[in-house]
């Protein structure tokens, strides 16, 4: 029987938003058989992610129109004879187009925001999980203060009040991953401070920055590497809804949730204006989760058998 | 059991009082004079003064906090700056809406996850344990609004027999009710079902390699009878702590779903508020569902450790 902490402990931090599911959850759907969980998924993750982090990386000097500009009737439907292949949107600027500058809006936002938070909460987890005592107590009710507000709500309001831009919504991203990998850090480092060659360090009388810099942070930054890529996608789902809602990117910026939001009104005519979009931001949070998941089946430290 | 319950109230504090805190200077995120954020670069200094005034900026932060928590303690939220309406009353009239919603996913999820999970449980390895877990690790992959609107397509588009958008209170017909509020509460469920179902299965492979059960097999009951009666409720327990949590969550989490079918819950009065730039309403719904959501899990934490004794114990270690 599971143990309700340690699901709660491992519980998605972004929760609510529909994103992929992490910790133990990402655990129990380990054994599924399927297309996506063997070598091969992981393959087709990495290449479709290599494809689209090219075209976004070179948008501004691609041979194709700005994503501002008309290039044929509205609303053409996809298929080889449609403008750039994907056809219109409902002002008749490309779909494809659009689709790369919105790469470039979800990539920033999941890989820097994940980076940042990844980066504090390493800190914080490792200061928490090694020196224990009151550091730990005051740390805690930090983390648990950040965790117990539901994120969407959070975020919501945060871009409420600031404005809505690019550093914005890196800036909340960043705020609402730290918790969660400071409580991944954290466990990670309890398991890993109980280990002889930490206490072996110790005896030697090596100073607590060293321990940890030297003995702890290299076993426990690969399992949260591969959990950033999972929070990575999680991020990136909870973007495309801010989008969706109208709360992120502001318009004319082209953004996945944006390009989905505008549409929705024509579902019923041109289904694959959502669509379209919807399956690009679906296949890169499953290429981002397949990889997230790959590697923690790998590296994780409660996982591999030391 | 009352150290236990009490110790988890008293973590509770300081909790609550970050929370709060952290709610209470979100206005004073706003860069630049608030006031003129709500009212425009053309507003009057007098207009300035009167919603400085109503956000309470002119008085010091402490005090302004002091009389934010007092009022929250006595149910009052403030007034809305949009609509003059008291915002606590405004919240309590989108709750139907959200909490039926939260409620009818959760309750579908659970009656499709529940013999799903003792099924792929009882036949591990088979070809329907491997298929449904398949399709389970995509449905956990795909964003709320993306099967919202998928939903919608076949069901309001495609096959059209169920309306897309709107929303009919249950007090005017129940039959006309569930017509609004399927699909949505299907939308929230199909998040819900994979998460369920998967946990349910690893509790139960565990409960079904007992010796409990072997000695009910030896008895030569009936497999139904072993799944049902002994197997399931010793496995449960994670299920009804996730399912609980799960609710909290789904209190604030609806917003995508109301947005998607323009449904008049709680999640949408918050996009409304933000749109409206009305932050004492924005503020009031933070607090209520960070409240809401503080209280589900307590109230999750202490029952579970009321069923079982052993969590009890380790928490108080």
């Amino acid at each position: 029987m599971s143990n309700p902490e340690l699901v709660r402990a491992d519980a998605d931090p972004l929760m609510g938003l529909g994103g992929p599911v992490t910790g133990w959850q990402a655990r129990a759907l380990r054994g599924s058989a399927g297309l996506v969980r063997g070598r091969i998924g992981v393959t087709l993750a990495l290449g479709w992610l290599v494809v689209i982090i090219c075209l976004a990386l070179l948008a501004p000097v691609l041979p194709l129109p700005a994503y501002f500009d008309f290039v044929g009737a509205p609303k053409v439907a996809l298929g080889l004879h449609a403008p750039y292949l994907l056809g219109t949107d409902y002002l008749g600027r490309s779909v494809l187009v659009r689709l790369i500058w919105g790469t470039r809006i979800s990539l920033t936002v999941g890989l820097l925001a994940v980076f940042l938070g990844m980066i504090i909460g390493l800190a914080v987890g490792m200061t928490a999980g090694f020196f224990r005592g009151r550091v730990e107590a005051v740390l805690t009710v930090f983390i648990d203060a950040a965790l117990a507000f539901p994120p969407l709500i959070l975020l919501l309001a945060i871009t409420a009040v600031l404005q809505q831009k690019l550093s914005t919504l890196i800036i909340a991203f960043t705020l609402l991953t730290i918790p969660s990998f400071a409580r991944l850090a954290r466990a990670n480092t309890l398991a890993i401070a109980q280990r002889e060659f930490v206490l072996a360090a110790r005896a030697r009388g090596t100073g607590s920055f060293r321990i940890i810099r030297r003995e702890i942070l290299p076993n426990v930054i690969l399992p949260t590497i591969s959990y950033s890529f999972i929070i990575v996608a999680s991020v990136m789902v909870a973007e495309g809804s801010l989008d969706y809602l109208g709360l992120g990117i502001p318009p004319p910026t082209p953004t996945w949730g944006g390009m989905i939001a505008s549409g929705q009104q024509f579902l019923a005519t041109n289904p694959e204006l959502v669509f379209v979009p919807a399956v690009v931001l679906l296949l890169t949070v499953l290429s981002f989760y397949t990889l997230g998941d790959y590697g923690r089946r790998h590296l994780d430290v409660r996982q591999a058998k030391l | 059991m009352w150290r236990f319950i009490g110790g988890k109230i008293l973590h509770l504090i300081p909790v609550l009082l970050l929370v709060s805190l952290a709610v209470m200077i979100l206005i004073n995120l706003i860069p630049g004079n608030p006031a003129y954020a709500i009212l425009g670069t053309q507003a009057t200094p007098s207009q300035v003064r009167i919603v400085d005034a109503q956000l309470g900026l002119n008085k010091p932060l402490v005090i302004r906090y002091i009389d934010w928590i007092g009022g929250i303690l006595h149910g009052n939220f403030g007034t809305s700056l949009f609509t003059q309406q008291p915002v606590f009353q405004t919240i309590i009239s989108r709750l139907p809406v959200t909490l039926e919603l939260a409620l009818l996913g959760e309750i579908i999820a659970l009656v499709i996850a529940i013999p799903l999970g003792v099924l792929t449980a009882y036949k591990a390895g088979s070809l329907i344990d491997r298929s449904s877990r398949t399709v389970a690790a995509l449905l956990v992959s795909a964003p709320g609004f993306l099967t919202g609107l998928l939903l919608a397509y076949i069901f309001g588009v495609k096959i059209a027999i169920l309306p897309v958008t709107g929303w009919v209170p249950l007090n005017q017909g129940v039959g006309e009710n569930l017509r609004y509020v399927l699909l949505p509460a299907i939308t929230l469920a199909l998040a819900q079902i994979p998460i369920f179902m998967q946990l349910l299965r690893a509790d139960m492979i565990a409960t079904l390699q007992e010796d409990f059960v072997l000695a009910a097999r030896a008895k030569g009951l009936p497999t139904r009878a072993i799944l049902l009666r002994h197997a399931l409720r010793p496995s449960m327990f994670s299920l009804l702590t996730l399912s609980g949590v799960a609710l909290g969550t789904l209190l604030g989490g609806t917003v995508i779903v109301e947005s998607i079918f323009s449904l008049p819950g709680i999640g949408s009065l918050l996009i409304e508020s933000i749109f409206n730039k009305d932050f004492i309403t924005v503020q009031g719904i933070a607090m209520f569902i960070a409240l809401a959501y503080v209280f589900i899990n307590i109230v999750v934490d202490i029952g579970y450790g009321v069923l079982d004794p052993r969590i009890r114990r380790r928490s108080t270690a």
